[in-house]
């Protein structure tokens, strides 16, 4: 993902606002990571490129 | 609803999409663009020429900021960010979906200009007033919660912005629907809404209408065997039948296709 996109994300729980940890980048592009949620602490992985923003107990579809 | 969304999110269920329509591509000696992937990767009646029409139908301009609700493979996401010159974000339920709409939209050179999130539509994770515009296509069938899609859809507009819909409708004919149909096999995750429910829910979640059109029924669907690729290879080999059903009741009235782009007020 771009660094862009994280000036819009939010926590879709709360509306939070998000911290970037342990992000690894390549090409200018965020690969990997962990969105933490400032105001509930709830954390949204980034795999591959991807943020990961379903609600936690929404999560492990597919 | 938690339950709904992971019905949803199987009947969506596919594997390796963007690896083999990228292999179907190269087969049959084509590169990969917004044009060539068009047969499986828009979900929609009309296909691409749906898409385009939204985006006109929508005003959409270079430079502005798209969410696509429901993106599924971002077909129309790359489309848009291609010939309009948008910067497009989609957001998918499928983890399928949105890893091989990623892997597309680098084979097509639109990694820079559109982006794909796994998440859900009813509790979107963006700040109000996001987006310039936010589009969504034949997406509602499959929602419950229909006030809350409209809403957070509302929310992450920017006042003035726009919301171009291009959704399938229960028709005035009350006969019941026949499945297995595109968006459900079975009748459980399948929530449509009539014409003026849909209007009304609209304008309840603040929005509006200024345009409002039923969409005659598309032309049926082809499926030649020789064509490198077609819905059947993404959204299931039960495709043509699924799509034979709603063509019928598109014709007779059960359902009715509409577009409509309404507008958050400054």
């Amino acid at each position: 993902m771009e660094r862009l996109l994280l000036e819009i994300l939010c926590c879709p729980v709360c509306r939070g606002e998000l911290e970037l940890r342990d992000a690894e980048e390549a090409e200018g592009e965020i690969m990997s990571g962990t969105l933490v949620c400032l105001g509930c602490g709830e954390r949204y992985p980034i795999t591959d490129g991807i943020p990961n923003m379903l609600p936690p107990d929404q999560r492990n579809g597919g | 609803m938690p339950g709904d969304d992971e019905q949803v999110r199987s009947h969506y269920h596919g594997e390796q999409l963007a690896e083999r329509m990228l292999a179907a591509l190269r087969n049959a000696g084509l590169e990969p663009s917004p044009e060539t992937l068009a047969p499986a990767d828009q979900f929609h009646s009309y296909g691409h020429r749906a898409t385009r029409d939204l985006a006109a139908a929508a005003g959409l301009q270079p430079g502005e900021r798209v969410l696509d609700l429901g993106c599924g493979l971002g077909g129309p996401a790359r489309m848009i960010a291609a010939e309009v010159g948008c910067r497009v974000t989609g957001i998918d339920l499928s983890p399928e979906f949105i890893r091989s709409a990623r892997i597309l939209a680098e084979a097509c050179g639109l990694a820079d200009r559109c982006e794909f999130i796994e998440g859900t539509c009813l509790a979107l994770p963006f700040e109000d007033a996001s987006f310039d515009a936010v589009i969504t296509q034949h997406v509602v069938m499959n929602i419950a919660d229909r006030a809350r899609f409209w809403a957070e859809a509302f929310r992450v507009l920017r006042p003035g912005g726009r919301f171009a819909c291009f959704d399938i409708i229960r028709g005035p004919n009350p006969a019941p629907l026949a499945f297995p149909l595109p968006w459900a096999r079975e009748a459980a995750i399948s929530h449509l809404l009539g014409e003026e429910s849909t209007r009304q829910g609209l304008e309840a979640a603040g929005f509006r209408a200024e345009r409002w059109e039923v969409v005659p029924p598309p032309p049926p669907a082809v499926f030649p065997p020789g064509r490198p690729l077609s819905l059947a290879l993404t959204a299931g080999a039960d495709f043509p039948e699924r799509v034979r059903n709603a063509e019928a009741a598109l014709i007779d009235g059960r359902l009715n296709l509409l577009l409509a782009v309404l507008r958050k007020p400054a």
